[in-house]
């Protein structure tokens, strides 16, 4: 038997001695290889393209709603649309719009939602979220010089590229909260931060030197392989942006309306990051001169304002080629070639609701745009009356609507309204298009014999409205719902011509070019010059370019913009909305399957409250907390929060 | 399957040596019966026989009637008994056949006991760690599938929560002292015979010897980085001296759910709805300008309402919701409202779950052995049924959930000479799961978004929806069957250890050297299919025959699918040790000593950067007494975790601790009252290296690929070039100086027995500092917003007290009874987090709170008349114009903001009007309106504070019986998910206590109001009127057995057969009982169940 456990023991020793001083040295440590780090991406054009592809993702806009159950249309914030939410509360309430339109927005219930990627999150990952989008431009600009394989020409068009994003992820915070801290360098997550919020005279110096710069390193345009890449007009086209915001009331205060923001301003030097510390005209020059120069670049670029001359909509089209011009400048982005076709986009976001998102379902962008897209569940966008007045009739005069009537569908088809509305509007008994035929807005009928519509209103409080005017832009209906054709307008010409002619208004009245411009938007449309005989002077132009501007810009996230910086917001979006309550009827004669006949009432929608202090979005309660927005004298949160 | 061969290899020739080890000398029997000194029977007691030489001997154990028999021949001449508790006693064997033998008890009922410390073993007489234990009989009392269920109200100290009864799925979470840390990662570490296993769930439980918890820093620190949660070691039964003693256990039991929620009818359902839209109306028009603030305001209302509400069920839907089960009027003709295919009204739970399913276990083990070679082998089987019907689905069978499960086991001990023992474990478990794959969308959406009108359900062998209403919640039935695959999962586990022992006397008496290695693996591979049913749809026939509507078959055909076939996990892990032990007594001062190395790697294709992970550690612990009264002992482990830097890679955990035996003491006076006290206390550090599945933690910044699509970008034109550009982000950044998170425990505790050993008390106090917790920062600027690396940061308090009382004694000669009851409580306070606290809001930090605590707002039950918002005419119709005043924290109105008087009418979350029946919010921080800022961290978590179990039982004769009673108090749960409030929807599901809501009419008949108005706000569902309370108590367990008389069996070959039946979760005590269950409460999955199981144990 010894001879056995001796050399066991013999083994057990040495595995004992073997295991305590040999293996220790590298037993824990990590096996080399497999590690991407920041020099893996940025050695080669091929892997820094990924980190280019990621920062567009971020810092580009879309006013898609994206596919998370929570998101839903930036429009449901203003007078373009009162959203109905099919009996579930939790769809499209991310944007946290039903306690903004109470009144009810706080820190922890605000409607920012942050860049697309962080859609559907709450108010905190939002704010940061425009930062992460500006740390990976601050990520590309301070890395892209160490590729080693790339071009100098394409590492400078990168550059361009990556300044204009961090230029449109800041652009896009500062337009909800004001002067916020400006990011230059990729920051450190230790040591301490302190980067206050900068004035907004900083703010936009800055932006406008950025986009500058950018200007300067882009090309005026792009190959078709390259369609959705940024260009030095679209860095022009954000600074005319934001040199338009900057001279607007909201942040460059004329004195007699300093009254209606009291609630907005603190009335000291913390002032600062909410706006200008006095008025100066000369910014509407700087503005007027900025949207002139995307004009007279827009040639350089390809970029034409697209009128063929067919300002009206084929009856019961199904295709690209029977739209009107206006309806077919965002109904087919993309500008593939023919006798249809957009060269007007000056950038767009390329992502549309057919693509595979993060959830791998892009249906909830499809539900929550509009309950017509999905013919049934989904919420409802109905658009309230007091906006569709903003629509002239044809012959360009303005109308109220009728309080009750019999058959709807005569009556709004038959008030022949600016061919833009009903090129962005769906409603009861429309012909919407072959597969869907006439949509079905209406409740049932009082004797029973109609049951409700199947794009009744189904909500919570039952089917209460029966609402039938729903946005429609951007929702596929031509070409058999291809969702393909679509891409998110972030910059087109006309906002230029309209930018042009309003800012001239502002500086100097209407002049002559303010007129043209203006007027080849409507012509465009099909709608009726205007002039000087009509509109005399700056202030009834100024009603009229923003009408203009309200009716061409409609359901293109410029309405929420717009209202605050004309400061009419707490007038415009303190009442109540009404809508066409629609119900089917026989009226006494045999009716048409697809097509009752439907009694209308105006319904009203409640009142909304817009405090004073929505002028500027309130920071989340933790950046508040960490007392580095104000810098050393106060917290940094935006007056009344 | 070549795992399957070894091992009955390996069986086989086991056997083959037992069967030899029979035959071997010329023997004769001696047969005899050991008692106590009260006459009663002493089963488990060790006998053996030795030689005159004192070389060698033969044993066995007596059985429950004290009984034992052994063959010898002459050369044997002494017996030697030794029991628990009992002074071992020498009997000359001489010529006698026929024993019978009275044992003294010894000093202190069991504190001869050996128990199992971490790497070994110590009397429980001189342990000074906090330690509690429960044995093999407990065990397999509890009648579970999953070891886990078997554990609550059994040891101080540990808390056990089962969410789910799934079969497969239904283990418990424990936790030992409570949480120490808010980072989540507060799982026990779990040693199966001394080697960390990550599954020990499927062990059959009749495999098991004995469970112990170790809770202090003492019991753990010498598994210092992975020791702060405490761990639980699980102690495998081992081969005994003697001869073979088979026993057979088969046991068969049916298993229901405990309490679910119950649903509403279709009437009730179709009330609630149109009650819900009369109340809404108040909340759109409230605000109106002919009605707000108005004298005349509630009349215009009133008015408005008359034409303005719109019911969604005519009174008609309601009379048809009715009769939906009366399809014949009292008189026998056709019942008019009878209409179950567009009025139907279905109890769906009926219809898709069983009322009980069945479980079966059988087990045989064998155990034996003699001097050179003991064994244990068991072989188990469990069968575990489903609750859900699946018959009305293609696959039915497989769709069905199941688990059935093989267990083999074999330990073996060799002493292959007298210095030196290998020992040698094998343990096997395989396990198949079967039944619907999408457990998850089953709750969440066919059960809760369903309604009892949805659709005509299941008829004549079709899945029917009512034409133009077919989203599938309206059938579940059919959503069940056409949104689940089935899987069968089969998964295999292997656990295997070699330990070499030798003594080495030679060099120091006492010493002895062991080597252990083990090699665990497991595969798991599933297979599955689909169907894809057909549905129909029902239309109005034109004729008006309600009773024969018009059918159309919506889709067609398809054939099913059945996938092959496919991995779906693995993994290895080998572990290797080398330690020395020393054990020796000098006079009166008793040493002991362990040095050990250990080694793990584990091998897993899921692991972060598919690399394995390595541990490895030093450990060490030196023990002393002095006259077995002055005790004192050092452990400590010195442990590496691949998760830190170079030079920083091992960590130091000692801990101290002492015991002092008062009753041991000279100046003790001799007494029959206390005839055992030791005081013990313990001091340490235990560590923890886990955060997530984090790994390297110190590495440099590191970037990683998108795979999701939306994460890059698309360029180009659509239709020509469009492609999409994955994304490369920067991941997470690095910490270079990442180190653990440690735990500074403390413990104090006394043992004491009384009344000679009667009773037996131990408690213990503990506190538990966790410091540099490892987390994320929470006050770094948004603007920052790169992905951090966990930093240590964080400090945690937590504290409690344990408490376990036990009770024996006898009534008469064959009448014995015991009582056994143990209480815990555990506190926690988060001492520091790195969070923004916002000035003003301090009351929503989590600093300074429990762990888990909720930020409510705070209800204070309802508004139940208007006169609580308005002054009130005649009619007690509110006065919209004058608005009842709020009261501030004095008594006295108060002002806003804006300085204007704050009315209660104003105190409504998110605006939404208020009417009787709303929740009344508290007006925290008195600024004249509920929002954001009212929420208050409140309330208890939904771990308990207080756990408790009583347990108490009797034999008698042949007759033994025991209860456990089990509870949990100080403890909460908010049962409304975000995808479950109430009234969320149109469609949803609508229950029990939905029906049971305010209505002004219920609550003036004063009947029980467990819910506000339909239309309640659900904006505002986080308060505390729905976190509730659900402390609970339970009968656990309950077991009544009969042993049959050994006379009648010894002709049938057989030594003992016992009967018994026992039940678990059998009834439970609680508040909220409406909700459902308290354990779950609010967990939307496969419900707890109750089991009631009865079974024969045959022992030969």
């Amino acid at each position: 038997m010894k001879k056995l456990y001796i050399p066991l023991m013999l083994v057990a020793a040495i595995g004992t001695a073997g295991m305590i001083t040999g293996c220790t040295k590298n037993f824990l440590e990590k096996p080399r290889g497999g590690d991407v780090t920041v020099d893996t991406i940025f050695h080669t054009q091929r892997q820094a393209q990924y980190a280019v592809a990621d920062m567009y993702g971020w810092c580009i806009p879309t006013g898609f709603v994206m596919n998370a159950s929570g998101d839903s249309r930036e429009d449901v914030l203003t007078d373009q649309v009162h959203l109905l939410l099919p009996g579930a509360a939790w769809v499209a309430g991310n944007l946290n719009f039903q306690y903004y339109i109470a009144g009810g927005m706080a820190p922890t219930y605000s409607i920012d939602r942050g860049p697309i990627t962080s859609r559907g999150n709450t108010a905190a990952t939002a704010f940061t979220g425009w930062y992460k989008a500006i740390r990976k431009a601050n990520l590309v600009l301070k890395n892209i010089g160490s590729v080693t394989d790339a071009t100098e020409d394409w590492k400078t068009d990168v550059k361009g590229q990556a300044l204009f994003c961090r230029a449109m992820a800041h652009y896009s915070a500062f337009r909800l909260y004001g002067g916020i801290p400006l990011v230059k360098d990729v920051l450190l997550g230790d040591g301490n931060i302190s980067i206050p919020r900068s004035s907004v005279q900083t703010v936009v110096d800055t932006l406008v030197s950025w986009c500058d710069e950018a200007a300067a390193l882009l090309p005026p345009g792009r190959s078709t392989n390259d369609y959705g890449r940024v260009t030095s007009i679209a860095a022009l086209a954000l600074k005319a942006r934001v040199l338009l915001y900057a001279a607007s009331p909201l942040y460059n205060t004329p004195d007699n309306m300093k009254a209606g923001v009291t609630g907005a301003r603190f009335g000291d030097a913390r002032d600062s990051v909410l706006c200008y510390t006095s008025y100066n005209k000369e910014r509407w020059k700087r503005a007027a001169d900025a949207a002139k120069a995307v004009i007279d670049a827009a040639g350089a670029s390809g970029v034409t304002l697209y009128n063929t001359g067919k300002p009206l909509t084929t009856a019961k089209t199904d295709n690209y080629a029977g739209l009107g011009d206006y309806e077919a400048v965002c109904n087919n982005v993309f500008g593939t070639t023919g006798t249809y076709g957009n060269p007007e986009m000056i950038l767009v976001n390329t992502y549309n609701h057919n693509d595979a998102n993060k959830d791998g379902w892009a249906d909830w962008g499809r539900y929550n745009s509009s309950k017509v897209r999905m013919m049934g569940w989904g919420a409802k966008n109905n658009v309230p009356v007091e906006f569709l007045q903003v629509y002239e009739k044809r012959d360009g005069t303005k109308w109220t609507a009728t309080p009750s009537g019999t058959d709807f569908k005569a009556y709004f088809e038959g008030l022949n309204l600016d061919p833009r509305a009903y090129q962005s509007l769906a409603w009861g008994g429309q012909w919407y298009n072959s597969g869907k035929t006439f949509l079905p807005y209406y409740r049932q009928s009082a004797d029973g014999a109609y049951a409700k519509g199947s794009l009744a209103d189904d909500t919570n409080a039952g089917d209460g409205t029966g609402s039938a005017v729903e946005c429609a832009k951007f929702v596929a209906r031509v070409d058999n719902n291809n969702d393909n054709h679509f891409a998110w307008p972030v910059f087109r010409l006309a906002e230029f011509y309209l930018s042009y002619a309003e800012a001239l208004n502002e500086y100097n009245g209407p002049s002559a070019d303010a007129f043209l411009y203006m007027n080849l938007i409507r012509q465009r449309a099909g709608m009726p010059d205007k002039d000087a005989t009509t509109l005399t002077d700056q202030v009834s132009f100024r009603a009229a370019i923003q009408n203009e501007r309200t009716v061409e810009l409609a359901f293109e996230d410029h309405r929420y913009n717009d209202l605050h910086r004309w400061l009419t917001a707490h007038v415009v979006l303190s009442k109540t909305f009404n809508g066409f309550a629609v119900t089917a009827s026989t009226n006494g004669i045999t009716p048409k399957p697809t097509n009752p006949y439907l009694n209308w009432t105006l319904v009203s929608y409640g009142a909304r409250t817009y405090p004073a202090r929505y002028y500027y979005v309130p920071f989340p309660y933790t950046e508040v907390s960490m007392r580095y927005l104000g810098g050393a004298n106060w917290d940094g949160q935006n007056p009344g929060w | 399957m070549n795992k399957r061969q070894l091992l009955s290899r390996i069986l086989v020739f086991i056997m083959a040596i037992v069967i030899q080890q029979d035959g071997f000398a010329q023997t004769r029997k001696i047969s005899g019966t050991i008692l106590d000194d009260k006459g009663a029977p002493v089963s488990g007691a060790s006998v053996s026989a030795t030689r005159a030489t004192q070389k060698t001997s033969t044993g066995t154990l007596t059985d429950a009637q004290g009984s034992f028999t052994l063959n010898i021949d002459d050369t044997y001449k002494t017996l030697t008994i030794t029991g628990v508790g009992f002074t071992p006693q020498d009997i000359n064997i001489g010529s006698n056949a026929v024993f019978t033998i009275t044992l003294q008890r010894s000093d202190a009922a069991n504190l001869g006991d050996v128990i199992v410390v971490a790497y070994g073993q110590q009397k429980k007489a001189s342990v000074t760690a906090a330690i509690s234990t429960i044995n093999a009989k407990e065990i397999v009392q509890s009648p579970v599938a999953n070891i886990s269920n078997a554990l609550a109200g059994r040891l101080p100290g540990l808390i056990s929560v089962q969410s789910s009864g799934k079969p497969g799925s239904d283990a418990s979470t424990l936790y030992i002292r409570g949480v120490g840390t808010y980072t989540g990662n507060t799982a026990p570490l779990i040693m199966v015979d001394g080697i960390v296993r990550d599954t020990y769930n499927d062990i059959d439980p009749n495999e098991i010897d004995n469970i112990s918890i170790l809770k202090d820093a003492s019991a753990t620190a010498v598994f210092g980085v992975r020791g702060a949660n405490g761990v639980i070691l699980i102690n495998t039964k081992r081969g005994k001296e003697g001869t073979p003693r088979v026993s057979a256990t088969v046991q068969a039991a049916a298993n229901q759910f405990t309490r679910q929620p119950k649903y509403v009818n279709s009437f009730q359902y179709a009330t609630l709805r149109n009650e819900q839209i009369w109340e809404t109306y108040w909340q759109q028009h409230a605000n109106d300008a002919d009605v707000a603030n108005r004298a005349d305001g509630w009349a215009n209302f009133v008015a408005k309402r008359k034409t303005g509400y719109t019911p969604q069920y005519s009174d008609e839907d309601l009379k048809y919701y009715q009769n939906a089960h009366t399809p014949k009027l009292a008189d026998g003709s056709p019942n008019p409202y009878y209409d179950p295919y567009f009025h139907p009204d279905q109890d769906w739970q009926s219809q898709i779950y069983k009322k009980r399913a069945p479980q079966v276990q059988a087990n045989v083990n064998i155990t034996g052995g003699t001097k050179g070679m003991k064994y244990f082998l068991s072989a188990g089987y469990l069968t575990q049924g489903g609750l859900f019907k699946t018959d009305y689905m293609p696959f039915s069978s497989e769709m069905d959930y199941k688990k059935d499960r093989y267990n083999l086991r074999g330990n073996f001990d060799f002493d292959v000479n007298d210095n030196l023992k290998v020992s040698v474990d094998i343990g096997t478990q395989f396990v198949q799961i079967s039944g619907m794959n999408n457990d998850g969308y089953n709750y969440e959406k066919n059960l809760m978004w369903t309604n009892p009108m949805g659709s005509p359900g299941y008829v004549d062998g079709k899945f029917v929806f009512i034409w133009n209403q077919t989203a599938e919640q309206f059938n579940p039935l059919y959503s069940l069957a056409m949104r689940n695959q089935y899987n069968i999962n089969n998964n295999s586990t292997l656990n295997s250890a070699l330990r070499v022992t030798h003594k080495l006397d030679f060099i120091t008496k006492g010493l002895t050297a062991n080597v252990r290695g083990s090699y665990d693996s497991y595969f798991s591979s599933t297979s599955g299919g689909q169907s894809f049913p057909v549905y129909w749809t029902v239309r109005a026939n034109p004729n008006g025959d309600k009773l024969n509507p018009i059918w159309v078959q919506m889709n067609n055909e398809a054939p099913s699918q059945r996938f092959v076939n496919w991995y779906s996990g693995k993994w290895r892990t080998w572990y290797a040790e080398a330690a020395l032990n020393y054990n020796r007594t000098f006079g009166d001062h008793a040493f002991s000593g362990l040095a050990m190395a250990n080694l793990s790697k584990k091998f897993d294709p899921n692991l972060a950067y598919n690399l394995p992970h390595a541990y490895q550690s030093l450990v060490g612990r030196v023990t002393y007494a002095y006259k077995g009264k002055y005790l004192a002992e050092f452990n400590m482990g010195l442990n590496g975790s691949e998760n830190f830097p170079e030079g920083k890679r091992f960590g130091y955990f000692p801990a101290y601790s002492a015991g002092w035996v008062a009753s041991k003491e000279d100046f003790w006076p001799k007494n029959n009252i206390v005839t055992f006290l030791k005081i013990r206390g313990s001091v340490g550090k235990v560590g923890n290296d886990v955060v997530g599945g984090t790994r390297y933690m110190y590495l440099p910044d590191v970037w990683a690929y998108s795979s999701a699509v939306m994460n890059g970008y698309y360029f180009g034109q659509y239709g020509s070039n469009r492609n999409n550009i994955q994304g490369a982000y920067e991941s997470k950044l690095g910490n270079p100086n990442v180190t653990w998170e440690t735990s500074q425990k403390a413990n104090i505790g006394f043992e004491i027995n009384l009344f000679k050993e009667k009773v037996a008390i131990t408690f213990d106090h503990f506190t538990e500092q966790r410091k540099d917790i490892l987390s994320s920062k929470g006050t770094v600027p948004g603007i920052v917003s790169a992905n951090l690396p966990p930093y240590n940061l964080g400090q945690v308090e937590n504290w409690g007290n344990e408490l376990e009382i036990i009770y024996r004694d006898k009534g008469g000669k064959n009448f014995s009874y015991w009582v056994k009851g143990n209480i815990a409580n555990n506190k926690n306070r988060i001492v520091f987090r790195d969070e923004p606290i916002v000035s003003g809001l301090e009351y929503q930090a989590l600093t300074g709170k429990p762990i888990g605590q909720g930020s409510y707002l705070q209800a204070d039950g309802l508004y139940t008349s208007w006169s609580e918002l308005y002054a009130v005419d005649a009619a007690n119709n509110p006065i919209l114009s004058q608005p009842v005043t709020a009261k501030g924290p004095d008594g006295k109105t108060y002002t806003n903001a804006g300085g204007q008087v704050v009315y209660q009418k104003d105190l409504a979350f998110g605006n939404v009007p208020l009417q009787p029946g709303d929740i009344k919010m508290t007006d925290i921080n008195y600024d004249g309106v509920i929002d954001s800022r009212d929420y208050k961290r409140s309330g208890y978590t939904n771990i308990p504070q207080i756990t408790y179990g009583v347990s108490f039982g009797f034999n008698y004769k042949g007759f033994d019986m025991s209860v456990l009673l089990q509870g949990a108090a100080n403890v909460a749960a908010n049962p409304m998910p975000a995808t479950n409030l109430h009234f969320n929807g149109t469609t949803e599901a609508l229950f029990e206590v939905d029906w049971n809501r305010f209505t002004p009419e219920r609550y003036a008949a004063g009947e029980k109001i467990a819910f506000p108005i339909a239309a309640y706000n659900r904006q505002a569902y986080q308060n505390t009127f729905f976190n509730l309370n659900t402390s609970y108590i339970r009968l656990k367990n309950v077991e009544v057995g009969y042993t049959f008389q050994r006379g009648l069996l010894s002709r049938a070959g057989l030594n003992s057969v016992r009967i018994y039946v026992n039940g678990f979760n059998l009834y439970t005590w609680n508040k909220n009982k409406i909700w459902g269950d308290p354990e779950n409460m609010g967990f939307m999955g496969y419900p707890l169940t109750r089991t009631y199981n009865a079974g024969i144990n045959i022992g030969f």
